[in-house]
């Protein structure tokens, strides 16, 4: 048990960081898909298969996080998720870029946004988030393409947000 | 970037804030998943004990909860709906004074206190630098830029309290306890004098009762608790049932958003016209990003009489509105007909800073935005936008007097935040000779 969680922890909790926007959901995350693992763990065949089963129990969880938050927003009306990612974006600029980042991937269906970040944050192939998400490589692809898309239009309607390469490019 | 090259990219924006999303994520200390390992541990432990007492629990439940219902309908009846709090207000201030903004100066050498209507008080203890963000109907927004301050808040059912230390934000429903922050040293401490209290953070959630005294350093990421066998739950004399204190580990919510659910906000002592004309709710609107229907209603009702007419709060709506929208007179003159209708509305401090971003929409505003970021910086050195306003007058000074001239404005950047968005292009300005 020790060992799983000392090589795979660290992995899922920065994906459940980066696809939720708050650490303190992530770690949450993270200990109902261990949860779930070391529950499932006798069901493994091939122990080389490890990561991907893990990351499977991780989609699934997330999955159900975003669509629990979703349903939450819709029945009571709550306030976005708090945005905790760390003492390295207190800046307030930096803070309120991304909030508003996780404010539109609150836009995207569930499927459509986990796509989206295996891909564009955590670099997986397309073929590995198929793997992964249980879906076919073309759904995978239609997924992704729909969120850059739709993620696209929506940030360069908004004027602060369409600045944002002029900043970087000073900063570079 | 990921993409290969039958894949769309998408904008160049939505890359770089891609870029900005995954690179904010921090690696985890040892220390922190050892914990969260100790905590998966017992609760999967617990899990296999509790599936077997699941049945037993689940008819002993259905039994309580029959026997609750039982005795809770008869009270019910003879309950009747508790009457509405009075909105909270500023009774009077103990040893200084109210400043622009809602900084609290203080007069003598025993520290400011500041005395609320319904018996809460905010104690500034000497050479505390501390601020009344907004106090109205819902409660109050406070905040602490250094020192340490101590608070008695009166429980409530309605009103909520909260406290910007740093990068800490302490929401408090009523207890007694003492906050401090250091900014040079990025350590942060809460002291619990009464109740009990769920701090919850980056670190996961830890429950705090009466005596016990956490200690957060930002730089380490280290978080201790000690107790203090002294105090005890009676020692603040609080009659009510435990109260609840919530540290969130993640940055204060921005300023703006605080009144937009009842009305206008306004620190204390500001004129009452801040309360008037607060039923546009464009702060509701900003936020589900309608901006042309916020530009729209102006339009109907007429520049003047709005500038003339609207809350604060509205003024303030209206100038995002119209600077996302590139209206930069619009947005201009909104944020100077807020400054000049409520000069003491904790909002005029940020308009100011506001209108240097409105000047760099100009073609020709890079030198008025100056002039406004040091104005911005004189009267809140260490004030929520502080690092942004200095990042930006150095991006200015650089494009508009070259890389000598912005070197000095780099080197004060990484000096007062070497973690700031703009330390990389201070870094890149101190490199090159």
């Amino acid at each position: 048990m020790a060992e799983t969680w000392s090589r795979f922890a660290p992995m899922v909790l920065t994906t459940a960081r980066r696809a939720l926007g708050s650490r303190t959901e992530a770690e949450d995350v993270v200990q109902d898909v261990f949860i779930q693992v070391f529950r499932k763990a006798c069901t493994l065949r091939d122990p080389d298969s490890l990561r991907s089963f893990i990351y499977s129990f991780a989609v699934r969880v997330l999955k159900a996080e975003l669509r629990r938050r979703k349903i939450r927003g819709w029945l009571l009306f709550l306030p976005d998720a708090p945005l905790d990612c760390g003492a390295r974006t207190l800046d307030v600029e930096a803070r309120d870029l991304l909030r508003k980042l996780y404010a539109l991937l609150d836009r995207l269906s569930p499927r459509n946004r986990l796509a989206f970040v295996l891909r564009r944050m955590e670099a997986m192939t397309v073929e590995e988030i198929a793997a992964t998400m249980d879906i076919s490589t073309s759904t995978a692809k239609r997924a992704i393409s729909h969120a850059v898309n739709r993620l696209s239009r929506w940030v360069d309607a908004d004027p602060e947000l369409a600045g944002l390469r002029i900043d970087r490019q000073g900063e570079a | 970037m990921t993409a290969t090259p039958d894949e769309d990219e998408g904008s160049p924006a939505l890359t770089a804030l891609t870029e900005l999303g995954r690179d904010a994520v921090e690696p985890h200390t040892r220390a922190d998943l050892d914990e969260a390992y100790r905590a998966l541990r017992k609760r999967f432990v617990a899990g296999q004990v509790r599936r077997r007492a699941l049945v037993c629990v689940t008819v002993l439940g259905a039994a309580a909860a029959c026997v609750a219902l039982a005795l809770r309908i008869p009270a019910m009846r003879g309950q009747r709906a508790p009457a509405p709090e009075p909105a909270v207000a500023v009774a009077r201030i103990e040893g200084g004074d109210l400043l622009e903004g809602g900084y609290l100066s203080q007069s003598g050498r025993a520290g400011v206190t500041v005395i609320f209507n319904e018996g809460s008080r905010f104690e500034l203890t000497r050479g505390t630098r501390g601020r009344l963000r907004a106090v109205d109907a819902d409660g109050a927004r406070l905040s602490i830029e250094h020192g340490t301050a101590a608070l008695r808040i009166t429980p409530s059912r309605e009103h909520r309290w909260s406290v910007e230390a740093g990068p800490f934000l302490v929401t408090v429903t009523g207890t007694v306890f003492t906050v401090s922050w250091d900014p040079t040293s990025e350590r942060f401490d809460l002291a619990l004098k009464a109740g009990h209290v769920v701090v919850s953070g980056s670190g996961g959630a830890i429950a705090l009762r009466a005596g016990q005294h956490l200690t957060v350093s930002v730089p380490t990421g280290k978080t201790v608790i000690t107790s203090d066998a002294s105090a005890s739950d009676a020692s603040a004399g609080l009659d009510d049932p435990p109260p609840a204190v919530t540290v969130s580990l993640g940055p204060p919510s921005p300023p703006r958003a605080t009144g937009a659910r009842r009305g206008a906000s306004s620190p204390a002592g500001s004129s009452p016209a801040v309360k008037s004309g607060g039923g546009r709710r464009w702060a509701a609107e900003l936020a589900r990003g309608s901006w042309d229907g916020i530009l729209a209603d102006v339009d109907r009702e007429g520049v003047d009489a709005t500038l003339a007419n609207a809350s604060s709060e509205d003024l303030f709506a209206l100038a995002d509105a119209a600077r996302y929208r590139r209206r930069t007179d619009l947005a201009r003159a909104a944020l100077l007909a807020q400054r000049q209708r409520f000069p003491r509305d904790a909002r005029a401090l940020d308009a100011i800073f506001l209108l240097g971003r409105v000047e760099e929409l100009r073609a020709q505003g890079a030198a008025q935005a100056i002039t406004w970021y040091d104005d911005y910086l004189a009267r809140a050195p260490a004030g929520a936008y502080a690092a942004e306003a200095l990042g930006r007058k150095m991006i200015l000074t650089h494009e508009r007097n070259g890389r000598s001239a912005a070197q000095p404005i780099a080197d004060e950047y990484l000096r007062r935040f070497p973690g700031g968005s703009y330390a990389g292009a201070a870094r890149a300005l101190q490199r090159t000779p």
